[in-house]
């Protein structure tokens, strides 16, 4: 190791805590915009990608972005429901292939999804272990709910009670679990899938119970007659569907009348597109149709506006910090000018003071830029559960 | 050993002028220059030992008139030919005991650190009793003990001429004595020589020579040099 180095290297040992606050101070002030560049590309990214795999969204009306996020990451569900109908017209229109989405509920916190099976093959989802879900009670775990709650085909997830002191609430479902999801580096690797029929379950519009017909309980039946029984509190609904239950679950009313909180509609070609939009931005009253990739590109046009602000300002910090390193560097230097006029009495070149000098300074900001990089890798590879949670609010 | 003829210093934006007709110190001799504060005695150490370059006149080191040298060449030969021990030790703080003993080796890529170097760096860590405090940094030690890592530092190289600035400046009488003891016998040791500058006459048992600047007059430029002292060389 040459002498200038060695002298350096001990010279930054032994100022070791003063050396780390230099090093801090080059560190914050260059992650900072750094991190924030790094977290709204990967936003960029997700959001967009995402977005620009949606074609078209339609949900209740009211904001635009909820809405596509709701679609598009399962965030926060509208306000309002959509009619099942809305759906079942849109896919008899032949404009586009509409692909329902329910999501008001969760299991262990992850949202469940009620939709087709058409959701899977659109987002071209592959399974890791297992099949799709094709009975009632049936579900379908993303990569990274089954790996958090290390679940898997053949176990069973309950989903979550809404409130715990509503007693008279609706009662949880036990999921059947029949296959794991690829993981894909989207939301649905946090969600879990089930059948819309299975989702309406879950919100109470469809159930299970004993066979009324034949239970000679009077405590159990209300009222009976020719054309309806009435039971009492005593028959509770099934809890969990099971073959031998399956058959006992019904719904009570018109299923075109069901609640949906997003349809993603598929149409083959820009002009059905079009037409699409029309009906709706024409006839629709309580509906709106939109683009998730325009919604996103215009959030993202403010974000980096905003963006534009920050690294102004970090320009003036980083400029600021700059300055005070100047003036500690010039204050040091000063304070060690007899120990430089030692080491020039002592036969050192000019030449090697000046590259000891300026090796710790290399030094300092080696170790600044490997902390930066250090942390920049980490943050790379936690982007995109942390934006979740910045953003998405999960 | 030492040859000085015909040899003017100015400091520059100052009216001090050291100017020296002759002056020779042998191989082997101990001088001590001796004077108040002022009187040009570590003007002339510097010029001796390259620091400093004189207005004109030479300064022949064995045969090397190093006023003629170039910076680099004048450096690399005050390194390999010359020992400094200063006043107030100039150890670097930041580094242990060992390592400020191999300094010179560290800033100067001509020297090179060998096993017989660091053998000799332990042995006269031990001569000069401070072997079991070279993992110290500076400020563990006692300033007499700093002052003999200072003397380790201008000795680990065997350089045939060693200079020492006030070496005994900041010490109690009873590590004055145990200082120029140790310069004496390591300067002996090696067959050095040794020039030390001093303004305490208390301590010139032992020299060769002494060579006292009170006798001669330090004036600006303006004024007359005066002659030096008979048989001690001359200093003006």
């Amino acid at each position: 190791m040459s002498g200038w180095l060695e002298l350096a290297l001990r010279y930054i040992a032994f100022h070791r805590w003063k050396t780390a606050l230099m090093v801090l101070a080059i560190f914050l002030t260059t992650l900072l915009p750094m991190a924030v560049r790094l977290l709204l590309n990967e936003f960029e990214r997700s959001l967009l990608a995402r977005a620009k795999a949606t074609p078209l969204v339609v949900g209740p009306k009211g904001s635009g972005l909820d809405l596509t996020l709701h679609a598009i990451h399962f965030r926060t569900p509208p306000k309002d429901n959509l009619r099942y109908g809305e759906c079942l017209e849109i896919q008899e229109s032949g404009r586009a292939l509409a692909i329902p989405l329910f999501q008001r509920f969760t299991a262990a916190k992850f949202p469940v999804v009620g939709t087709s099976i058409e959701y899977l093959e659109f987002r071209r989802l592959k399974f890791k272990i297992g099949r799709s879900f094709a009975l009632l009670g049936e579900c379908v775990l993303g990569s990274e709910v089954a790996r958090q709650l290390q679940l898997a085909p053949d176990n069973q997830l309950l989903t979550d009670r809404e409130n715990v002191l509503d007693i008279a609430g609706l009662y949880p479902l036990k999921l059947q679990i029949v296959g794991v999801l690829e993981p894909t580096g989207s939301a649905d690797d946090r969600a879990v899938f089930v059948d819309l029929r299975t989702a309406w379950v879950v919100a109470g519009l469809g159930h299970g119970h004993q066979d009324l017909a034949s239970e000679t309980d009077e405590g159990k039946i209300l009222a009976r007659s020719d054309e309806k029984i009435i039971a009492s509190a005593a028959v509770l609904p099934y809890t969990e569907i099971t073959d031998a239950n399956r058959d006992s679950f019904h719904f009570h009313g018109s299923e075109s009348e069901f609640p949906i909180t997003a349809i993603i509609a598929v149409p083959p070609d820009q002009r059905a597109a079009d037409l699409l939009t029309a009906d709706y931005v024409v006839a629709s009253q309580t509906a709106q149709i939109l683009s998730p990739r325009q919604t996103i590109e215009e959030l993202l046009s403010v974000v980096f506006r905003v963006q534009q602000f920050f690294d102004a300002n970090a320009v003036l910090v980083f400029i600021a910090t700059g300055l005070l390193l100047i003036l500690v560097v010039l204050l040091s230097l000063k304070l060690r000018a007899d120990e430089m006029r030692t080491m020039f009495k002592l036969g050192c070149s000019r030449g090697t003071i000046g590259l000891l000098q300026s090796g710790e300074l290399v030094i300092v900001f080696l170790l600044a830029g490997l902390l930066l990089a250090a942390a920049l890798s980490l943050l790379h590879v936690f982007a995109g559960p942390l934006l979740d949670w910045l953003l998405l609010g999960r | 050993m030492i040859d000085l003829r015909q040899l003017v210093f100015r400091y520059p934006n100052s009216p001090f002028t050291l100017a020296i007709d002759s002056l020779q110190i042998a191989h082997g001799e101990k001088v001590a220059f001796v004077g108040p504060s002022g009187s040009g005695k570590t003007t002339l150490l510097n010029l001796i030992a390259g620091i400093h370059t004189p207005h004109s006149g030479t300064v022949r080191i064995s045969e090397t008139d190093i006023a003629r040298l170039a910076d680099s060449a004048r450096r690399n030969f005050r390194i390999a030919h010359i020992g400094m021990v200063f006043q107030q030790f100039e150890l670097l703080p930041y580094l242990r005991a060992r390592d400020n003993i191999r300094l010179p080796f560290l800033i100067n890529q001509t020297l090179g650190w060998s096993t017989d170097l660091a053998e000799r760096l332990e042995q006269l860590a031990a001569a000069l009793g401070i072997a079991d405090k070279l993992h110290r940094f500076p400020a563990e030690l006692s300033q007499g003990e700093q002052q003999r890592v200072a003397i380790a530092r201008a000795l680990v190289h065997s350089p045939p001429l060693l200079l020492a600035d006030e070496p005994t400046g900041n010490l109690d009488p009873a590590n004055k004595r145990n200082i120029l003891r140790l310069l004496f016998e390591q300067v002996a040791a090696q067959a050095g020589t040794l020039v030390v500058v001093t303004h305490d006459l208390g301590i010139l048992e032992g020299f060769d020579r002494v060579i006292d600047f009170t006798q001669f007059q330090v004036t600006t430029r303006q004024e007359t040099i005066a002659p030096a002292a008979a048989g001690q060389g001359s200093v003006a």
